[in-house]
């Protein structure tokens, strides 16, 4: 059986959330990465990662959250991790890296920050 | 015989003339001729005179008798015999006696008128010639020769007796005057042929002379003066072929100049190329690298170099030029230079290769390439990080685990395809050398030396078996036992390639698996000491079986099957954990043990924690393909961010700290065996706060 794993493309104010879907192993991750490089070399500095559909991510993926976001960051942008399952939390913090990344509760806490308060 | 002794014998042996041995050679022969043949014409001309002698006495001796015929029938014979016979003595004085007698033996005519009627006495010692072909009227005596005729009538009554005596001294001495006759001919004869004999040599020989000269010229180095003898004998063309001789030898000693310029000239070029390698062994903390290089039998295009690096570093390069002779040791001095001035730019192994290739691209020949693999080794940590240009695989030996870890190149060879290509396929690869633990960069001339004979390679599988049995050793002899066992293989054919080795490790001691890879209890025990199928069947009997196929992250199957075995000693997430951990392994096992063959399948053995197996609560993964344990893979400097921003090789590290124990063995018929004893109810480090 093979792993099914999709990602949905949507522009909002400011930003743009890649809505993941699916177990984010391998091939997932080569798909993600490009994905992303096309978004920050069409010019997007931030990019919101929205990982509430992914219960799974393997190593593969661990490493393209480090490098989109080292990419952004040199670049002066900046990566987003909204909505990351529990499982996934706790591999990330297991490895220590989930402090080298962003990570918001949701996608909302994203907009409601870039949205001036009026 | 030593030189010393033949230049003496040269100096002190006589040297005849060719012309005066052939002189006298034909002085003596012209000699012993005149002499034999004047011998035997004095001989033959004595024998003549001596029956020319005796025939005309004998006709004389007639002639008388037939005239004193008619005379001694007279009544006075006397009166006209006397006056015939002193006429016949005046006449003949070399005449001893001329007499006619009667038939009563009276003198009737004799020279001296007072014997006249006196009987005839005979001289004493008359004795007939035998053999002679006047028998019977010529008798001789040591004095005389006489020959005597009986006077008879015409009716045949015989009238008396003529006796002529001749002196034997006349007749010595008409001989006598002959042979000083024949001795002055033959003397002349004999002056003429000495002197003619010598002229004749003297100009015969005159070739001799000049090819004498001419040689002799040779013999002091003159290869260019030609004797240029016009002579139609045999010594003419011997004086055409030494003419051509010389030619030859001049041409031969032009070339073998040449060839001795050229040799020097090589000789130069691979003392440069020697220089250009380290001879000694280069130590950096507790780690060394020490090569060799065996050149072939002409200069060869390999090269390695060990340096230091800023940082505290050591930095080992191997090359290997495609073409011999002064082209590829050309290239390999310019790479030398260029590594050099490069080197201390770059972190990385990749970069420095791709620096190198965009350096060399465009200034190669067609058909020259260079392949090379770079290293560099952070001593304090033990990671050797590489990247290699098409070379021949590194091999990393762990002789505690008695592996040896293969890393095949994924560059192109430098300077053959456009720049841009290149520098894409060009990637850093980090292992961790632990104590005893060695990397071996090498040339094709180690593995495809042919075998004397039959022509087999050498082989990767033999370099393996000699670096698995290095468990302890030094460089210095695991060096020496490649290079003899590779001089053993090529047994006495010269060699067509280099040999270059270059070893990099922590010398003189064995290794030992890190803590992480340790298992408690006899669980390591257990697995470790698996010999068979059979073993592992048995080992494994009570526990939960899958098989899989290995792919790319690994399989849901793993977490589905986790699921259905409800194993209580583990909550939801300690589940999801060990999942991701099993799936990292199978994954590994798929891109670096089977080198991502799709379908190679991997077994799992689950033992419940609820069981009384030794291994409870443990999870065991078998696999067939390359052995790859965790001990060989850094874990990531994640402080780093250039490692963060690589985003590679985090598997091994996951793995590890999702998993309270690990054990990894690479088991003969069986394959490799990884026990996995997951973490339960692992603590999260405390969370830092978030900046968004």
């Amino acid at each position: 059986m093979s792993e099914t794993f999709f990602i949905t493309d949507g522009a909002q104010d400011g930003f743009t959330v890649l809505s993941l879907t699916g177990r984010l192993g391998a091939d997932a991750a080569t798909d993600l990465r490009e994905t992303c490089m096309d978004r920050i070399e069409a010019g997007e500095r931030t990019l919101v990662l929205d990982l509430r559909a992914v219960p799974f991510v393997a190593s593969s993926g661990l490493g393209t959250f480090l490098y989109v976001n080292e990419m952004m960051k040199e670049l002066g942008g900046r990566m987003v991790l909204a909505g990351v399952q529990p499982l996934v939390q706790d591999v990330l913090s297991l490895m220590n890296i989930d402090r080298f990344l962003n990570i918001v509760e949701d996608v909302d806490q994203v907009r409601r920050e870039l949205t001036p308060a009026t | 015989m030593d030189q010393q002794t033949q230049d003496h014998g040269k100096q002190q042996r006589r040297v005849f003339s060719l012309n005066w041995v052939f002189s006298l050679a034909v002085a003596a022969l012209v000699v012993a001729a005149v002499i034999g043949v004047g011998s035997v014409a004095q001989q033959h001309l004595r024998n003549s005179l001596h029956r020319e002698v005796e025939t005309r006495l004998v006709l004389e001796a007639r002639n008388l008798a037939h005239v004193s015929a008619d005379a001694l029938l007279d009544e006075f014979p006397e009166l006209s015999l006397m006056p015939m016979v002193q006429q016949i003595q005046e006449d003949r004085p070399e005449l001893a006696f001329v007499v006619v007698l009667d038939h009563e033996g009276r003198i009737q005519g004799h020279a001296d008128p007072r014997q006249f009627g006196q009987v005839f006495v005979e001289p004493a010692g008359l004795a007939s010639v035998a053999g002679s072909a006047h028998d019977g009227n010529l008798r001789t005596s040591p004095d005389l020769i006489v020959a005597s005729v009986a006077v008879q009538h015409r009716d045949g009554q015989e009238l008396g007796m003529v006796l002529v005596g001749l002196r034997r001294s006349y007749v010595d001495d008409v001989v006598s005057r002959s042979r000083k006759a024949l001795m002055m001919v033959s003397a002349i004869l004999l002056v003429v042929g000495v002197f003619g004999a010598g002229a004749l040599m003297h100009v015969m020989l005159r070739p001799v002379s000049v090819l004498k000269a001419g040689i002799a010229r040779i013999g002091q180095g003159d290869l260019e003066t030609p004797m240029n003898l016009q002579d139609r004998t045999e010594l003419g063309m011997l004086a055409e072929t030494v003419d051509e001789m010389a030619a030859r030898i001049k041409a031969s000693q032009t070339l073998m100049l040449e060839k001795n310029r050229l040799d020097h000239e090589m000789d130069l070029a691979h003392s440069i190329q020697v220089s250009l390698m380290p001879d000694r062994q280069i130590a950096c903390g507790r780690f060394a690298a020490e090569g060799l290089y065996q050149a072939a039998s002409e200069v060869g295009g390999d090269y390695f170099d060990a340096f230091e690096l800023p940082g505290d570093k050591l930095g080992v390069f191997m090359a290997d030029v495609a073409g011999k002779g002064l082209g590829g040791c050309l290239v390999t001095s310019m790479l030398a230079a260029l590594v050099k001035a490069r080197r201390d730019r770059y972190d990385s192994p990749a970069e420095l290769l791709t620096a190198l290739d965009r350096d060399l691209n465009g200034s190669l020949s067609p058909g020259v390439f260079v392949t090379a693999i770079y290293g560099i080794l952070d001593p304090d940590r033990g990671r050797l990080t590489f990247a290699s240009a098409a070379h021949c695989p590194l091999l990393l030996a762990r002789p505690a685990m008695g592996v040896v870890e293969e890393y095949r190149s994924e560059g192109v060879p430098l300077g053959i395809i456009p720049h841009a290509i290149a520098a894409s396929s060009y990637h850093d690869t980090t292992v961790l050398l632990g104590p005893g633990d060695l990397a071996l960069l090498y040339t094709d001339g180690l593995t495809e030396a042919p075998r004397c004979g039959d022509g087999e390679e050498f082989g990767q599988a033999r370099v393996e078996e000699i670096l698995r049995r290095a468990n302890g050793q030094g460089h210095g002899p695991v060096l020496e036992s490649l290079q003899a066992a590779v001089t053993g293989w090529q047994g006495h054919e010269s060699r067509f390639d280099d040999l270059t080795l270059l070893l990099v490790g922590c010398p003189g001691h064995v290794s030992k698996l890190p803590e992480t890879s340790q298992v408690s209890g006899n669980a390591g025990n257990l697995i470790g000491d698996l010999k068979s199928e059979d073993e592992l069947t048995q080992l494994t009997e009570g526990a939960m079986h899958l098989q899989v196929s290995a792919r790319s992250g690994g399989s849901e199957q793993i977490g589905d099957w986790m699921k259905a075995l409800m194993d209580a000693s583990l909550g939801e997430r300690d589940l999801g954990l060990l999942e991701l951990a099993l799936s990292e392994h199978i994954n590994n096992v798929f891109e670096h043990g089977y080198l991502g063959r799709p379908g190679a399948e991997v077994d799992l053995w689950w033992y419940p924690a609820t069981s009384e197996h030794a291994l409870a609560g443990w999870v065991m993964v078998r696999d067939r393909g390359r052995s790859c344990p965790p001990a060989s893979v850094e874990v990531p400097d994640l402080e780093n961010s250039d490692v963060r921003k690589r985003g590679r090789g985090l598997g091994w590290a996951l793995i590890r700290t999702l998993t309270e124990q690990l054990e990894y063995r690479t088991l003969l018929n069986i394959g490799n065996v990884c026990a996995i004893k997951p973490a339960v109810d692992v603590r999260t480090p405390e969370e830092e706060p978030l900046h968004v």
